[in-house]
């Protein structure tokens, strides 16, 4: 069995049926999570992902030996996502919506918790994920999307902007308009309630 | 002089020392806690858990895609088979035209003269020709 992905990659174009269940053995978990974080929902992830694996078999042949397997099929996810979001937009069932009053106490909640002992449960975190993933809804796409590949996935700013077909610089600036879009729309939830009382 | 405020966009969800203006400055203190639990959320974020055997439940699905584009392949060319020999026919009709000597401009005019038409017209056979012309009449 080859051991580069570039070898994998030939392999897979010579007709070894085991090539391509590595590749897809590699890079599932990138894949699987740039789906969970990016459009949410558990239940739409696997068939995304299964849509993904399907595209990069049949343009395979395109990919440029060049540049990382990780980067394209990233950037293969990234254009799936966005594709799914735009689709389920249009069928007006997307349900990013902003946060109500109960879930900024939630966080309100999980902040005391996190500045008091430093830390959460397992459970907590989960629960704080979904309301973060709200917060993210109302990030543009293409910021959202710079931020998940970058901050959750861990991908360099060279990567993600081979994903994302775009410079690094555009991405740099993408991750920290998400950043700074983010830590507005927390603190408007967590301190501005606290300075009025102390005002 | 007063410090100026962190910039939290531009600082990293990896850095967990405080930076020094943050102890001074109460209103960056605050921000830099916010700061550490979005940081927190994102680091932590769950993952998704991958189903069992899908790398090969895809690679199974890719081998039938790929029979089934070789069937659709075959069908595809059993189609256009009468196609294309109707095309190589004709053009090779049409190059059979081009290349044919009979329809040359010479043998056209064997039809109509008993020599060919010589298109080739000397200076030494228009002298000649002049010279067997009738003579001009003068006038009186």
């Amino acid at each position: 069995m080859p051991t580069t992905d570039k070898a994998l990659v030939q392999a897979t174009l010579e007709g070894d049926p085991h090539a391509f269940e590595e590749i897809v053995e590699r890079y599932q978990r990138l894949v699987f999570n740039v789906i969970y974080h990016y459009v949410g929902g558990r239940d739409v992830v696997e068939d995304l992902a299964q849509e993904v694996f399907l595209k990069v078999f049949r343009s395979l042949e395109t990919f440029d030996m060049r540049g990382p397997l990780k980067a394209w099929i990233a950037c293969i996810t990234a254009n799936t996502c966005l594709d799914e979001l735009r689709k389920i937009r249009k069928q007006k069932v997307y349900t990013f919506s902003d946060l109500n009053s109960e879930d900024g106490g939630r966080i309100e909640d999980f902040f005391q918790q996190f500045t008091s002992k430093g830390i959460l449960t397992e459970n907590d975190v989960s629960e704080l994920f979904v309301l973060l993933e709200r917060l993210m809804g109302r990030l543009g796409d293409k910021d959202k999307m710079a931020f998940v590949l970058r901050e959750l996935e861990g991908l360099s700013y060279s990567d993600v902007a081979q994903a994302m077909e775009t410079t690094e610089v555009a991405v740099r600036i993408r991750v920290s308009r998400s950043k700074k879009k983010l830590q507005k729309d927390l603190e408007e939830i967590l301190l501005s309630g606290k300075r009025m009382v102390n005002d | 002089m007063t410090e100026e405020h962190l910039g939290f966009s531009d600082l990293d969800f990896l850095d967990i020392e405080p930076p020094a203006h943050a102890d001074r400055c109460q209103e960056c203190g605050e921000r830099w806690s916010v700061f550490r639990f979005l940081g927190f959320q994102v680091r932590n974020a769950p993952e998704m858990d991958i189903p069992p055997f899908f790398s090969k439940r895809v690679s199974q699905l890719v081998r039938q895609t790929k029979v089934s584009f070789a069937i659709y392949f075959q069908q595809a060319v059993r189609q256009l088979i009468p196609v294309f020999m109707g095309l190589l026919l004709a053009t090779g009709g049409l190059l059979y035209i081009a290349v044919d000597p009979g329809t040359s401009t010479e043998q056209y005019s064997e039809l109509f003269f008993d020599q060919p038409f010589d298109e080739d017209l000397s200076m030494d056979y228009v002298v000649d020709s002049l010279g067997e012309l009738p003579e001009e009449e003068t006038g009186p």
